[in-house]
């Protein structure tokens, strides 16, 4: 077992397959050795942690994502890989976007490659077959394009 | 384990924090942009992440990874063609040094001289990205096409996989300039690449279609680790080339091959030079010219191959050319015959030498010693018109008189093609019956098929029509 805190100053006592599919975890518990110190997860809340921990626990057994073909993967392969095909999945991430945000970056600090690859394609698939208004409106960002940038942004969206 | 598993020692709510887009890094930004751009059901496009905001500008434009792969089609639309050009030259150059997968379609009814500078300066551009072709797929006019070239500068080890070149008109084209690409599959529509225009040697599947006969002969031994082929349109041997006397090849790898020729002579002289003792799938095909059959069989006995397909047309055949064919292919699994606009009863011969192993009244002794097909899996007919259905069943007959052993068929696949004007092939009441008692053996697959495309289950309709059901016509059962 493996205690974890994190920035909340919540102690989490995780199995250790669990914990160490976290390479930011991984990578503490082989330089402290043997110990029952518990490790500080700084930048990641309860909230999120709960998520991240979730995800961890129903990821436990798969089998660690493969490399592709030195970037030669096929349009095909890298579609069929973009896609979030388990259901499960696909309830787990149905979440409003501030909490989906934030367990991206939980998983970006943690260093769980799976989670944040998922959670990216969640993101990715809010924004797939959407204007670049409809996008702007997704997420609430402002245009920030001059007016000269702006034409020249249309004049090539209009040529593609 | 589950989470509620996990030993809570101490909840202490967080802060409440939201956060944004903006609080993501760049790198994860990109990984986001790079699932984006994977999406081809939403024919999405990096142009459009660029058009967002500049922070969103500036990570797509500095991810090569969402320019690896470039569709650009000229189509009808000659306007606001410099701007796309431009773009696509942009769009390569922000692929960095990744590979590749571009495909480019220019083919527009004509293509004026303002234009083609414009094209010449995109293939100068796709040469000066030749080290990271990866797939490439280019439909151009002849002019334009060859203008493409592995530059001298930084192409010391092109890494293409796949090409495919097509123009607007037939002929030889040469490139000596690709002769160091390796490429592991060609395809090449309406042109012909000369002989020393790539490096063959890892080439393992082509297609190409208008060669000379000599040429095959030349390409398959420039490509040892071909194991698949198709040759279209098999034109007669350049006899310019005062080659008299022919090299006969041997090639151990191929395993499928798909032919067809346009003339005699290139048949003739394509099977009697090549000895292929790999060869599992063939089909072979004369269009616009006879075939004759003497070359094939002495192809299939030379090679001693366990050939499992063979796809034939059923009009180049003569009365027992077919059977001639098939008893040199015990070994054969998987036959589709294409019967076209087939005579009635052309395909006597066929279907009489497959109970001609038996003995009947007519002829006590019968006329093969050996029953044909013995290892045939699937039989499939498609043609326009009626079937001998009765016929059929002989593929259903015992190998030997004295054993129930048969040949070990797990589909039958009937599609009669049916032009409007023409009656439904019902299947008669003997052969329905005949089918039902055999229903759980063999799989069937009898269907009618109008030129709309319309399928319909043949079997069903005709069982429909022995019931009496009205919805079928019966005067059509004659």
């Amino acid at each position: 077992m493996v205690i974890l805190i994190t920035s909340d100053n919540v102690k989490y006592v995780v199995e250790k397959d669990v914990a160490e599919l976290s390479v930011l975890v991984k990578n503490m518990l082989e330089d402290i050795g043997p110990s029952d110190e518990p490790i500080p997860l700084h930048n990641v809340t309860s909230t999120v942690f709960n998520k991240v921990l979730e995800y961890c626990i129903y990821h436990r057994n798969d089998p660690p994502p493969s490399d592709d073909d030195e970037g030669c993967a096929s349009p095909l392969h890298k579609y069929l890989a973009s896609h979030i095909c388990s259901e499960w999945d696909q309830r787990f991430f149905d979440v409003d976007q501030a909490l989906l945000f934030d367990i991206i970056l939980a998983a970006n600090y943690l260093d769980i490659k799976t989670l944040l690859d998922d959670a990216c394609k969640a993101v990715a698939h809010l924004i797939q077959g959407k204007s670049t208004e409809e996008i702007r409106g997704i997420f609430n960002i402002v245009n920030d394009f001059t007016p000269e940038e702006e034409a020249r942004v249309k004049k090539e969206n209009v040529s593609s | 384990m589950t989470l509620s598993s996990t030993h809570l020692l101490q909840a202490v709510p967080g802060p409440d924090r939201s956060s944004t887009l903006d609080n993501l890094p760049n790198e994860v930004m990109s990984t986001i942009f790079e699932f984006y751009t994977s999406d081809l059901a939403f024919r999405t496009t990096p142009l459009t992440l660029g058009a967002v905001t500049q922070r969103w500008r500036d990570i797509a434009w500095s991810t090569p990874q969402l320019w690896t792969t470039l569709f650009f089609s000229s189509g009808y639309r000659q306007s606001s063609l410099d701007t796309r050009i431009q773009l696509a030259e942009e769009w390569l150059h922000r692929s960095g040094t990744l590979p590749l997968s571009i495909w480019i379609h220019v083919l527009p009814p004509s293509v004026e001289e303002q234009h083609r500078q414009l094209y010449y300066a995109l293939v100068e551009a796709l040469n000066q990205h030749c080290s990271q072709w990866h797939v490439l797929d280019l439909k151009m006019p002849r002019d334009v096409l060859s203008r493409l070239s592995l530059s001298e500068s930084g192409c010391s080890s092109p890494r293409i996989k796949e090409l495919t070149l097509a123009s607007d008109t037939h002929g030889e084209i040469s490139f000596p300039s690709l002769s160091r690409l390796k490429p592991a599959r060609v395809v090449c529509h309406r042109i012909q690449l000369t002989h020393g225009s790539l490096t063959w040697s890892s080439v393992t599947h082509c297609s190409i279609a208008f060669l000379k006969a000599n040429r095959i002969l030349e390409l398959l031994r420039a490509a040892p680790c071909l194991s698949q082929c198709q040759f279209e349109s098999v034109q007669r041997r350049d006899i310019r080339r005062g080659r008299e006397e022919v090299e006969h090849v041997t090639h151990s790898h191929l395993e499928s091959l798909r032919i067809n020729f346009s003339y005699h002579e290139a048949e003739t002289y394509v099977l009697n030079n090549m000895t292929l003792p790999a060869l599992k799938h063939l089909d072979i095909r004369a269009v616009v010219c006879d075939f004759h059959v003497e070359p094939l069989i002495s192809l299939l006995t030379r090679s001693s191959c366990r050939l499992r397909s063979l796809t034939i047309q059923e009009h180049d055949y003569l009365d027992e050319e077919l059977v001639s064919v098939l008893q040199v292919l015990p070994s054969l699994e998987i036959l589709h015959i294409l019967a076209g606009f087939a005579e009635e009863n052309h395909e006597e011969a066929f279907y009489a030498a497959l109970i001609g192993h038996l003995p009947t009244e007519e002829t006590p002794i019968p006329r093969y010693s050996q029953p044909l097909l013995v290892s045939l899996r699937h039989f499939s007919w498609v043609g326009y018109g009626a079937f001998h259905w009765n016929a059929l069943l002989n593929l259903l007959a015992p190998l030997d008189p004295d054993s129930n052993r048969t040949r070990p068929l797990e589909l039958i696949d009937v599609q009669c093609i049916r032009e409007e004007e023409d009656p439904i092939p019902y299947i008669g009441r003997d052969a329905v019956e005949k089918i039902l008692k055999l229903k759980g053996r063999v799989g069937f697959k009898l269907s009618v098929e109008d030129e709309e495309g319309d399928r319909k289950d043949l079997l069903e309709m005709s069982l429909g029509l022995l019931n009496g059901d009205q919805t079928y016509n019966s005067t059509l059962l004659e």
